[in-house]
C-alpha cells in the first residue's frame, strides 16, 4: 500500500464497519506503516479514553420523557387557557380576530403560569438541542461531500498530498476534506458513526495491498482474533493487561514492519521471509494470549 | 411514690440498654473470631494426585510433602473445599482434586470458581502434579513434580520441581530453580529467569518465549533449549551439552552466550546487514553451500584479509583484542584462531556459518537487527 490511511479509515475499522477484504488490506498496512500503526494507537487510545470519561454520560437517560411530559402539561396549560377563554360569554359573543389575538396575550394567572412553562421548557429544550448539536458529528451533508471527494478522487488526485519516500510502503497520506468523526467507543459509537455510511470506504481509498506469499493466512487469523479481542468492548480491558497489550503490541508491530520491509525487498531470500513470518508468529501468540487472558477480564 | 416508681423505670430501661449492647458486642466479637480463623481443609490423595486450583487474586504458595494428603489452609478465605474430581468414592484415595476458594468479600453467595481473592497455602503431596491459575497473584511452587502456573500479572516463582514444569504470564516474570524436567516458559512482558535446569529424560526440552521481557538462562543442561524473543535480550550463561541443539531467535535483542573456554560448537547465524557477531571464541568460518551462484568472486573479500590481523582496534594482546573479519556474500573456509567480530556488510539478510573445536553441541541464531556476543566464561 502506498498511501497511508486517513482518519476516517482508522475510525471504520475500528468500528468494524468495513468490509473482509478492506479489513485485512487496512490490517496488513498497519502491519507494515508505522506511521500509521502510530496513528491507529492514537486512535484507539482517544476512543478507549473518552469512552470511559464519558461512560456515565452515556448511561444517563435522556430525558425525553420528562421533557415530554413537561411539554404536555404546558400545552395542557395552554389549552386550558384556551377553553377558558372559549367559555367566557364574551368572547363567544362574538368578538373578532383581532380581539381574540389581544385576549391570548390577556395575561391571566393560569395563562401567565402557562407561558412561563412553556417558555422554560422551550429554553431547556434549546439548550438540550444545543448540546446535543454540538457532540454530535458534522452534518450529513459535509461528510457525504467530503467522502465522495475522497472515494471518487484518483490516486494522484491534487486534493490528496501523497509523499511517497522512495519506494517505502509507509508513505504519507493525508486527505484532508474527510471531516474528524467523533472518537467515542462502544455501542452508542456506532450510533453516532452511522451517519457515514459504509461506502464511503472504497477501493481507491484503501488503496490495494501486495500481500506477500503467505502472509493471507497470517493475516486473517491476525482479523480473527483481533475481532475476539475486541468482541467485549462493552466490558473495558483491565488498565495493566490493556498496557501490557499495547506495549507489546507495538513492539510485535515494529518487528513485522521492519522485517516486512525486508521481505519485500528482498523477495528471493528465504531467511527475510522467515523473519517476517516469525513476527506475525508472535503476533498470533500476543493475540492468543491476550484473547485469553481476557477471559478473566472481569469487573 | 410516683417518684420512686419513675427512678425504677428509669433503672430498668438502662439495665436493658447495657444488657442490650454486651449482647451485640458479645455476637460482634465472635463474629470477628470466626472471621480471623484459619481455614483448613485436608483430603487424602494418591501420591500423584492433580490438584488444580483457580483464584482471581492473592499468592498461592504450594508446597511438597511426605505426606499422602492434599492440604489447603487460608487465612481470610471464607470458605475452602477440596473437591475430588475422578469419581471414586469418598472413601478412596483421591487422584484429582480441584481446590475451590470462597473469600469473605461474597460469602454470602456461591461463586464460581476462579472468582475469589485470597492467600493459600496448599500441601500436596511430592510426586503430586499442581495446577495453578490466577490473575493478580503470585505463584510460588515448590517441592513437586509438575507444575503448571498461568498468571496474567503476578509473578512466578518454582523451585526443585522434579519432572516438568510449564509457565504462562502476561506481565508477571518468571523464575525456575533447580528443577528437572521438561520445561517451557511463555511470557508477554515478564522477564524470564531460569537458574540450574537439567532434563530428567533424553527427550526433555527446554523452551522460554517472550515478547519483551528478557531471558536470561543459567545452567541450563537441556540437550534440546529454545529460546525466543522479539526484542527482549537472551542470555545464557553455562556449558553446552554434548550434541546439544541450541536455537535463539530474536528480532531486535541481543543475544549473548557466555560459555566455558573449552566449548565445542557449530554456528549456523542468520543476521541482518551491519549486524555483528563478536566472539571470543576461534571460529572457523565456512562458506555456504546452498547459496544460489553470486557474482562476486569467491573469497574475494575474506582471502585478502589474514586471519590474525588485528584490523580496526589494535590493542597489546590479540586475546584481549577482538579481530573484525567482514564478510563477504561469497566467502571460502576461513581459518581464525583469535577473537573475532564478524560483521556482515552484505545487503541482505546473511547466514554465517562457523566452527569452534569439534563441533559437538550446534547453535542456531537467528537475530533481525541484534548483536549475537559468544563470550568466553
Amino acid at each position: 500500500m502506498r498511501r497511508c490511511l486517513d482518519e476516517g479509515i482508522l475510525q471504520s475499522y475500528f468500528d468494524r464497519e468495513l468490509s473482509n477484504e478492506h479489513m485485512e488490506a487496512v490490517t496488513s498496512h498497519l502491519a507494515s506503516c508505522m506511521k500509521c500503526a502510530v496513528a491507529a494507537g492514537e486512535l484507539e487510545g482517544e476512543v478507549l479514553l473518552l469512552s470511559s470519561a464519558l461512560a456515565t454520560e452515556f448511561d444517563a437517560t435522556v430525558p425525553t420523557e420528562r421533557l415530554r411530559h413537561r411539554i404536555d402539561v404546558a400545552v395542557a396549560g395552554f389549552g386550558l387557557g384556551n377553553q377558558n377563554a372559549v367559555r367566557e360569554p364574551v368572547v363567544l359573543a362574538g368578538r373578532g380576530w383581532l380581539q381574540s389575538l389581544t385576549t391570548l396575550f390577556a395575561f391571566t394567572p393560569q395563562r401567565t403560569f402557562g407561558y412561563a412553562a412553556l417558555a422554560v421548557v422551550l429554553a431547556f429544550a434549546a439548550i438540550i438541542g444545543s448540546l446535543q448539536w454540538r457532540q454530535s458529528p458534522s452534518p450529513t451533508i459535509d461528510n457525504k461531500n467530503n467522502i465522495a471527494k475522497v472515494a471518487l478522487a484518483p490516486p494522484q488526485a491534487p486534493m490528496t498530498k501523497i509523499s511517497n519516500t522512495g519506494g517505502e510502503p509507509a508513505s504519507n497520506v493525508s486527505s484532508a476534506p474527510v471531516a474528524k468523526a467523533p472518537v467515542v467507543a462502544g455501542e452508542r459509537v456506532q450510533r453516532t458513526r452511522s451517519v457515514r455510511p459504509h461506502t464511503t470506504v472504497s477501493n481507491q481509498a484503501v488503496a490495494q495491498v501486495k500481500l506477500l506469499p503467505g502472509e493471507r493466512s497470517y493475516l486473517k487469523t491476525i482479523a480473527a482474533l483481533d475481532s475476539t479481542i475486541k468482541a467485549g468492548s462493552n466490558r473495558p480491558m483491565r488498565p495493566a493487561l490493556q498496557a501490557e497489550y499495547e506495549r507489546n503490541l507495538a513492539v510485535v508491530d515494529r518487528a513485522l514492519a521492519a522485517t516486512r520491509n525486508a521481505a519485500k525487498k528482498n523477495p528471493n531470500d528465504p531467511d527475510a521471509a522467515e523473519f517476517m513470518f516469525n513476527a506475525y508468529q508472535s503476533k498470533v501468540d500476543l493475540l492468543n494470549t491476550v484473547a485469553d487472558a481476557r477471559l478473566y477480564n472481569r469487573p | 411514690m410516683k417518684f420512686t416508681a419513675l427512678k425504677i423505670c428509669l433503672v430498668l430501661v438502662l439495665v436493658s440498654i447495657v444488657g442490650t449492647a454486651d449482647v451485640w458486642a458479645r455476637a460482634a466479637n465472635r463474629n470477628d473470631d470466626v472471621r480471623s480463623q484459619k481455614v483448613e481443609r485436608t483430603i487424602a490423595a494418591e501420591p500423584s494426585v492433580t490438584v488444580s486450583i483457580c483464584v482471581m487474586a492473592g499468592s498461592i504458595n504450594v508446597h511438597g510433602w511426605d505426606k499422602d494428603e492434599v492440604s489447603a489452609r487460608s487465612s481470610d478465605a471464607a470458605q475452602i473445599e477440596l473437591r475430588q474430581k475422578d469419581g471414586a468414592g469418598q472413601s478412596a484415595k483421591a487422584l484429582r482434586v480441584e481446590v475451590f476458594v470462597v473469600d469473605k468479600l461474597d460469602e454470602e453467595r456461591i461463586k464460581t470458581n476462579c472468582q475469589a481473592s485470597s492467600e493459600l497455602e496448599l500441601f500436596v503431596p511430592r510426586a503430586a502434579s499442581v495446577h495453578v491459575q490466577t490473575r493478580d497473584g503470585e505463584i510460588n511452587i515448590a517441592d513437586i513434580a509438575v507444575a503448571v502456573a498461568g498468571t496474567q500479572n503476578g509473578d512466578n516463582s518454582i523451585e526443585r520441581v522434579s519432572r516438568a514444569v510449564e509457565v504462562g504470564s502476561v506481565g508477571g516474570s518468571v523464575s525456575i530453580k533447580d528443577s528437572t524436567g521438561r520445561t517451557s516458559v511463555t511470557t508477554i512482558g515478564g522477564a524470564i529467569e531460569v537458574v540450574n535446569l537439567r532434563p530428567s529424560a533424553a527427550a526433555d526440552g527446554f523452551e522460554a518465549v517472550s515478547v519483551s521481557g528478557d531471558l536470561n538462562l543459567e545452567g541450563v543442561s537441556h540437550s534440546q533449549l529454545n529460546a525466543r524473543t522479539v526484542s527482549g535480550d537472551v542470555h545464557l550463561i553455562g556449558p553446552l551439552a554434548a550434541g546439544g541443539r541450541y536455537g535463539f531467535k530474536t528480532m531486535s535483542g541481543d543475544i549473548t552466550l557466555t560459555l566455558p573456554d573449552d566449548s565445542s560448537f557449530n554456528l549456523s547465524a542468520k543476521v541482518s546487514k551491519n549486524e555483528e557477531i563478536i566472539s571470543d571464541f576461534p571460529l572457523t568460518l565456512i562458506p555456504e553451500t546452498t547459496s544460489p551462484a553470486a557474482p562476486t568472486p569467491a573469497a574475494s573479500a575474506v582471502s585478502s584479509v589474514p586471519p590474525k590481523s588485528p584490523a580496526p582496534a589494535p590493542a597489546a594482546t590479540p586475546e584481549a583484542s577482538p579481530v573484525i573479519v567482514r564478510v563477504a556474500p561469497r566467502m571460502s573456509k576461513v581459518f581464525v584462531t583469535s577473537p573475532v567480530i564478524v560483521t556482515v556488510t552484505t545487503p541482505t539478510l546473511r547466514r554465517v556459518n562457523a566452527v569452534c573445536g569439534a563441533g559437538d553441541a550446534s547453535i542456531q541464531v537467528a537475530s533481525f537487527s541484534g548483536t549475537l556476543h559468544l563470550l568466553k566464561k
